[in-house]
């Protein structure tokens, strides 16, 4: 009966070009839906984005300022970013030094918002230049 | 999967999967459109075949979920009319187009148990598992269906 029956269903038979639509099914390359790399790639920055901001209002900005850099090779700690100190007139000056330039040949420039004037900072381990004030002044 | 594996597939599957989903179906498109799904699960999964006869035995269990999936679809295109479906295809002798005529008359159950056992010559116990049904309806649906064909084409198409 079964060859009876194989027999029978010998001429029942997809169409001729069945394997040849299968086996191009396999070669169509699978494209990059950039779109969709584009939505995840901006969802993740903003998810960091908010993470940092969260952080930073949740430790009163500490987060931001605990940041290390390094530049030249050497550690830059806040204290050196941004410095606070009292003059011998009583002036609070706040010092904050701004790194330009990159590389080995980075200056470093100070600003200070009280009267006094600052000296040359090489206590920080930088080749500095401070701004001439009395250019400006004048 | 490789590509050589994968073609060795379609090759020596194709038409068999295609005869399974037709027992099904009984319509030459939605049974072709069957095959593709099947093969491009294979194509995409990342299963693991020990050999040839693996790979057959996961066709033809997919091949079956795939066929009872395309049934149950909303989509599913209108079932060919019987006469047109035949002309499709080219039988030699009037009986084989008797056989097909009258196996593809009987109900669905009792069509795909027949086509299972007679032609993928699997048992009893094998065609259970693959249906998910137990082995006495199996039993059932094959005595069934054999007095069915009986009737339709007489004693003769059993002996022959």
């Amino acid at each position: 009966m079964n060859n009876r029956y194989k027999l029978a269903f010998s001429g029942v038979r997809p169409s001729d070009d069945l394997n040849e639509r299968i086996l191009a099914m396999t070669e169509k390359k699978r494209r990059v839906n950039y779109k969709r790399v584009l939505a995840l790639t901006a969802a993740v920055i903003l998810i960091l984005a908010i993470f940092c901001i969260s952080v930073n209002a949740a430790t009163n900005g500490e987060f931001f300022t605990s940041i290390k850099m390094r530049f030249n090779g050497e550690l830059q700690t806040p204290d050196k970013v941004k410095k606070t100190y009292d003059t011998a007139s009583g002036h609070t000056v706040e010092e904050r030094i701004y790194i330009l330039g990159d590389g080995a040949e980075f200056f470093v420039r100070t600003e200070t918002a009280g009267e006094e004037e600052v000296a040359t900072a090489d206590a920080f381990g930088f080749r500095m230049e401070v701004p001439d004030t009395t250019e400006a002044g004048e | 999967m490789e590509k050589q594996i994968f073609e060795n597939a379609v090759a020596r599957n194709s038409r068999r999967l295609f005869l399974i989903a037709l027992s099904f179906t009984k319509n030459h498109d939605d049974s072709e459109d069957i095959v593709q799904n099947v093969f491009m699960k294979l194509w995409n999964g990342k299963n693991d075949f020990e050999n040839d006869e693996h790979i057959k035995n996961w066709l033809t269990a997919v091949c079956v979920n795939e066929s009872k999936n395309c049934l149950k679809s909303y989509f599913r295109k209108n079932t060919t009319d019987l006469d047109s479906a035949c002309d499709l295809y080219s039988f030699d002798r009037q009986s084989d187009l008797d056989l097909f005529t009258a196996v593809m008359k009987l109900p669905k159950t009792d069509r795909v148990v027949i086509h299972l056992f007679y032609y993928e010559e699997l048992s009893i116990k094998q065609i259970a598992d693959l249906l998910d049904v137990k082995e006495t309806a199996v039993g059932t649906r094959l005595h069934r269906a054999r007095s069915k064909l009986k009737e339709m084409l007489g004693d003769e198409w059993i002996h022959e």
